[in-house]
């Protein structure tokens, strides 16, 4: 059948592209034999791989990947091709953790947890805010995007003015990280954060018979027998929780949720279950050869992926609006 | 044949806030019924489609349907027995015709990333019936509105429901598609499928519904074949408007003409 093979070549591109990058961002200016002799010796370029490009490699992998899951997730529940996954305010109540941990100097006290928790933290505390005023409207994603934007400015502005208050050059890390940076993880993070992230990502992936439903609204979503209530609030908890762990992992990196999906089902056709699929490896290779571009395309200076990503992704989706018949 | 009970409403009370949308209301509807719920807007026709389809729970009293209170149903068993087609549908993304109508299989299918190979032939014969096989692949934002109204009752099809609830399903159709749905649904119900429509147009209600429900100000105000309920003193009374009833002549259903002022005055 026709379909079912552009689907395969769609997918069969998609790896490829990721292996690609992968390679790419672990061998950057080495050859292939280089970096697989480098995987068995702890010494040179070895030690390179092995404490800086494998953990950067996999955080962006599995970031990337996220935000591309959350992404569709959140742009079916919300029936709107342009929502993202800071849509619930994620992004603003994270950098208010941040810049509130920079403020009162917690990095003397947690060290190099203070980022990760902070950010978590503050993401958590704003879907917790975003829930506790969308339960009296039974979790409509319309008020949810309402609350969320309301959320994520208030918590901008209270941003701000932590920056009003704060030195020049204890702004400069900050601001690195709102901009979404993959360079400031501490790599002892790396081996607990790969069952976090894939978790709630393995059980999102079960979902995309149920997200083709939601995505027709919560009435007939109801008549064709699943429960809308409770399907938004378990989606919106497990969706907020990964995007929660992408910002506490490397900041707020913009687009990647919002462009994977949108390219993948403009190819692919609406199907949630491939598309779930298809935008993690999308995701992942967004992200990983967007990281590559931020390491080296001004080196040795080193940009934020997230600006790489923004400017990458905002023109991408610039083009396809216009082209948009 | 025995005709056995499917729904039967109770004293059913609903209310939005302080508005009572439907006020103390009893029938029951037998399996095999079609049923036209007519009203003036606003009576309460969609709140009552809603009521039975469980979307909406009665403030007071009880739907039973199939012998069980409609509460006591998960949505996957009432889905797997009441289709409901609601009167506005959202569908921000383009899926195909068949991905589309797939969904309809979903009470009925196990969990999984995919549907299986036996509800895909299931949707494959719905296509057939629906004389619809040659849109499967269409986008559904390309069809008409005709082909998109086909495309949404295969849907409800392929629940394989008991009964069929449809909210103005005809409303924004030309005549010829308005006739083309009636014909589907007059064959779905011979073979046996209880259908429950609201509908504004009366003159349709009055050919094709075998029992005809006048619903005005939340109450049933005439419930019965359409012959004894398509009166002019009946819809005068619903509407406010001045009706002239005649018979069809090749149906002997009754026929109804609104009359404008302008003729009223001159009389």
């Amino acid at each position: 059948m026709n379909r079912k093979r552009k689907t395969f070549v769609v997918l069969a591109t998609l790896g490829c592209l990721l292996l690609f990058s992968i390679l790419l961002s672990l061998g950057y200016g080495k050859g292939l034999g280089v970096v697989f002799g480098g995987l068995f010796t702890n010494e040179g370029f070895g030690l390179i791989l092995r404490k800086i490009r494998i953990p950067r490699t996999v955080i962006a992998f599995l970031v990337g990947g996220s935000l591309g899951v959350c992404g569709v997730t959140l742009q079916s529940i919300l029936r709107n091709p342009l929502a993202e996954p800071y849509t619930l305010g994620i992004a603003g109540g994270a950098s208010f953790g941040i810049a509130l941990s920079t403020i009162i100097g917690l990095q003397k006290f947690l060290g190099i947890f203070a980022n990760p928790l902070l950010g978590f933290g503050g993401a958590m505390l704003s879907v917790v805010i975003v829930f506790a005023l969308s339960r009296k409207r039974f979790f409509d994603p319309n008020s949810m995007v309402l609350f969320g934007i309301v959320v994520s400015l208030v918590f901008s502005s209270f941003v701000f003015f932590i920056f009003s208050l704060l030195d020049p050059d204890k702004m400069q890390m900050t601001l690195m990280w709102l901009m979404g940076d993959l360079s400031s993880l501490d790599i002892a993070f790396v081996p607990a954060y790969i069952p976090m992230f894939l978790i709630p990502t393995s059980i999102l992936f079960f979902f995309g018979k149920e997200l083709d439903i939601l995505s027709l609204g919560r009435e007939k979503a109801q008549y064709l027998g699943v429960d809308p209530p409770r399907l938004y609030k378990g989606l919106f908890l497990l969706s907020s929780l990964l995007a929660g762990l992408c910002v506490s992992a490397s900041g707020v990196i913009g687009f990647v949720g919002l462009i994977v999906p949108h390219i993948l089902r403009s190819i692919l056709g609406p199907g949630h279950t491939l598309l779930l699929f298809a935008s993690y490896m999308g995701g992942a290779f967004f992200l990983i050869i967007s990281d590559v571009f931020s390491r080296y395309l001004l080196y040795p200076v080193e940009l934020p992926v997230g600006v790489v990503t923004g400017i990458l992704g905002g023109f991408i989706l610039l083009f396809l609006l216009v082209r948009r018949p | 044949m025995m005709e056995k009970n499917l729904f039967s409403a109770n004293n059913i009370v609903f209310r939005y806030g302080h508005h009572t949308a439907i006020d103390d209301v009893t029938f029951t509807i037998d399996q095999g019924e079609f049923v036209g719920v007519i009203g003036p807007n606003g009576a309460g026709k969609s709140t009552l489609i809603r009521l039975l389809a469980g979307f909406l729970s009665p403030s007071k009293g009880s739907i039973i349907f199939s012998g069980r209170n409609l509460d006591e149903y998960n949505r996957g068993e009432l889905a797997q027995n009441i289709a409901t087609l609601p009167q506005a549908m959202e569908t921000p993304f383009s899926f195909t015709v068949e991905e589309f109508i797939m969904m309809g299989r979903y009470p009925h299918s196990r969990k999984g990333f995919f549907y299986e190979k036996k509800e895909e032939d299931f949707v494959e014969d719905v296509l057939d019936t629906m004389e619809i096989s040659h849109l499967r692949g269409r986008p559904i934002d390309t069809l008409s509105e005709g082909e998109r109204q086909k495309v949404f009752l295969s849907q409800c099809i392929a629940q394989d429901p008991q009964a069929l609830l449809l909210d103005e399903p005809v409303s924004h159709l030309d005549i010829r598609h308005q006739i083309q749905t009636f014909d589907v649904l007059e064959k779905l119900h011979n073979e046996g499928l209880t259908i429950i429509m609201v509908l504004h147009d009366l003159n349709l209600a009055s050919e094709f519904c075998s029992r005809v429900m006048l619903i005005s100000k939340g109450m049933v105000m005439s419930d019965g074949d359409p012959q004894s309920v398509l009166t002019f003193q009946n819809i005068e009374k619903a509407y406010d408007t001045v009706v002239i009833v005649k018979e069809n002549p090749l149906s002997g259903k009754p026929f109804v003409v609104p009359v404008s002022r302008k003729y009223l005055e001159q009389h």
